[in-house]
């Protein structure tokens, strides 16, 4: 098909040529921001809508909404199935069984997607706010994998996936493609797929280049190097024997937080980070990895063992002694972020007298702009320039580059090496399901499973 | 089958008579109180009893505990003011003009009553579920959206106020400061929450809204 999308008197797309076929899957990665959405979202046949009447604040998000859209040539079906990067907005209902009862009329199938997806029996009844990011997205997937339609559009969704499930996903998507479906991946995690795939491209933001593997190939040695060189920076450093972090027999349960959570436990947990050295903590969705991070971070207190933070137990820290010792940058930084711009954000680092954050804030946020206007990976680096000091000891990344375009990955790790460079002595748990990062990474890995803790 | 699933069982009818049973017992009954006295004293406290007993049976404990810190912070602030109407004699309803001594017990009912009605609508938000609006088509499924967009909220107030925390813009509920300092750290953040959480709807909003519509196509030919 060839499209073209009018933005007012912009020209957003123009003459997009993008080969989607039934039965065949097609390929769409590189870059990742508003233009990305709107892009999956014509071929999903949800642009452009009809706004009566423009709301003031979502003006600048609205406009992209009601844009002109042309279809000069080619195959658009009227109305594919859309599961977009952010599974709660897929979500209508309070329960996992409501959701199913009120959304399918075909629960079995619901349930045999769920079940491949290793989501079982048990999460029926769970609340929906009591699932974890990955365990959302597939219910999404499961919901609109149940549906038979002539296209399928899935942006953004493999890096809410463990390697287990992203397998288990591929098999459902060739069988729809067996049932002339068509399928249109629009990811950035996409090395997987590329030997179904018929099509790929490389999107930059305004143009699509047909077979864009050299521009991708491109961006993953750019990556591959900015990671190699973190790794060389910290070797010359590393010290195996200054333990930053210790996890002494810690164990944790929901139950006294939230009811409905009380089947996740963690179990006599004990690893340790040292100085100087990427640690990789995975595991399946769901498995507790970031209640690892809120337990270092002092969000949830253990119910029995202690964490121990440059030999000194985490509870007698003072927040103000933790904040500037460890930053933490989670996976959805706009829950994070609680400025309203990125003035702000200099102006509360001036006050703070935090001058290493603000030298780096004003490096890369010149002009101050609203948070709500920042791409994924804009909010990002000012969650992670914002929350540094220069006596952070321990940097823990949450999904630190879900969500952000192939470009802007090598320039995060840019930014994170530079970092890196001006601390003194600095450790980085990353969270991660991204098998591509793991196989770059030259680190510690700690895996998680069924809230046992193990160093790999 | 657990008293929570029983009661989202409930036609949708019958826990709208539960909220409205509970505003009216709660918020309503004070001209009765007046003029029964003992009787509606009587039927007041028991009320008040069997929804607390409900809430803590569907919030548990520490939704108790939660709420009653809560209701009592706000209790601390009202009594303060209350005081000064009281000595003041400023008459509280339009509507009707009470003496001295009933003035005094409708300013010192008030927080009970509004407890109450806390667990009441708490109540009625636990066991009311999206799903009973969607058989009043297109108008329930935008009650649901709404009711979506609620819940939404409330995740996200509680998501912002675990950031504020992590920034020491929040009180921490793991370390010792001095009441002051906490009350204050309290006050300070509580306008960053409120705008952060309205700011993340705003970013959300216009997404689910056009997924909303997807989804109400899709439930359309299914």
């Amino acid at each position: 098909m060839v499209v073209s999308y009018m933005v007012g008197s912009e020209e957003l797309f123009k003459e997009l040529k993008i080969d989607i076929r039934p039965g065949t899957l097609t390929l769409i990665t590189g870059y990742e921001g508003m233009e990305t959405y709107i892009l999956s979202g014509i071929i999903a046949g949800l642009f452009p809508i009809e706004i009566d009447e423009f709301v003031e604040p979502l003006n600048e998000i609205l406009k992209y909404f009601n844009g002109k859209l042309t279809v000069h040539s080619g195959w658009l079906p009227a109305g594919a199935v859309y599961v977009g990067r952010d599974p709660e907005k897929h979500i209508l209902f309070s329960r996992v069984y409501e959701e199913i009862k009120m959304r399918s009329s075909k629960p079995d199938i619901v349930l045999d997607i769920m079940e491949t997806l290793g989501m079982g029996e048990d999460f029926i009844n769970r609340k929906i706010s009591t699932l974890s990011g990955g365990e959302m997205m597939k219910l999404a997937l499961s919901l609109a994998l149940a549906k038979k339609s002539e296209l399928y559009v899935l942006h953004g969704i493999f890096g809410w996936l463990d390697k287990t499930v992203k397998l288990q996903l591929t098999k459902i998507l060739i069988q729809r493609m067996q049932s002339e479906s068509g399928i249109v991946v629009i990811d950035e995690e996409y090395a997987h797929l590329l030997e179904f795939a018929s099509k790929s491209y490389f999107f930059d933001g305004k143009d699509i280049h047909p077979d864009g593997q050299r521009e991708l190939e491109q961006f993953r040695i750019k990556i591959s190097n900015v990671i190699d060189d973190i790794n060389a920076l910290l070797e010359e450093r590393e010290d195996k024997n200054n333990r930053k972090l210790v996890f002494r027999n810690v164990s944790f349960s929901y139950t006294s937080v939230d009811k409905e959570r009380s089947s996740f436990s963690l179990k006599g947990a004990s690893f340790n980070i040292c100085n100087n050295r990427i640690y990789a903590l995975i595991g399946r969705n769901g498995s507790g990895k970031s209640t690892v991070a809120k337990l270092i971070c002092r969000v949830h207190r253990p119910d029995s063992g202690e964490i121990l933070l440059n030999g000194r137990a985490l509870v007698k820290y003072t927040r103000e002694e933790l904040v500037k010792e460890i930053c933490y940058v989670g996976q959805f930084p706009e829950h994070q972020l609680v400025y309203s711009s990125t003035g702000e954000y200099k102006r509360a680092a001036r006050k703070n007298r935090n001058e290493f954050s603000f030298n780096f804030l004003q490096r890369y946020f010149k002009e101050s702009i609203p948070i709500s206007l920042l791409s994924p990976y804009q909010m990002k680096v000012l969650l992670l320039l914002s929350n540094i000091w220069d006596s952070t000891e321990l940097i823990i990344l949450d999904e630190p580059t879900w969500g952000i375009g192939l470009s802007e990955k090598a320039e995060f790790y840019r930014i994170l090496k530079e970092i890196v460079e001006s601390l003194d002595g600095v450790s980085i748990l990353i969270i991660t399901h991204s098998s591509e990062l793991l196989e770059n990474l030259d680190c510690s890995v700690i895996e998680i499973e069924n809230g046992v803790i193990r160093e790999v | 089958m657990s008293l929570k699933d029983r009661l989202r069982r409930y036609n949708i009818w019958i826990k709208f008579l539960i909220l409205i049973s509970g505003g009216g017992i709660f918020f309503f009954l004070f001209p009765f109180l007046l003029k029964y006295r003992y009787f509606s004293y009587g039927i007041f406290i028991i009320s008040l009893f069997v929804a607390g007993l409900f809430f803590t049976f569907l919030y548990g404990k520490r939704g108790l505990k939660v709420i009653f810190s809560l209701w009592g912070g706000g209790t601390i602030i009202y009594f303060v003011i209350v005081t000064l109407f009281i000595l003041k004699g400023r008459q509280p309803l339009p509507y009707i003009e009470l003496r001295k001594p009933e003035l005094i017990f409708y300013y010192l009912s008030y927080p009970l009553r509004l407890l109450g009605v806390f667990f009441t609508g708490l109540i009625f938000m636990q066991i009311v579920s999206p799903t009973d609006f969607t058989g009043w088509g297109k108008l329930g499924l935008t009650i649901a959206l709404i009711f979506r967009s609620f819940e939404f909220s409330i995740e996200r107030l509680e998501m912002t106020r675990v950031a504020l925390i992590m920034e020491g813009l929040w009180p921490d509920p793991y370390e010792k400061k001095s009441f002051l300092k906490s009350i204050k750290l309290f006050f300070k953040g509580s306008t960053i929450l409120v705008a952060t959480a309205f700011r993340n709807i705003i970013l959300w909003f216009p997404w689910a809204w056009i997924v909303f519509n997807s989804i109400k196509r899709e439930m359309g030919e299914d």
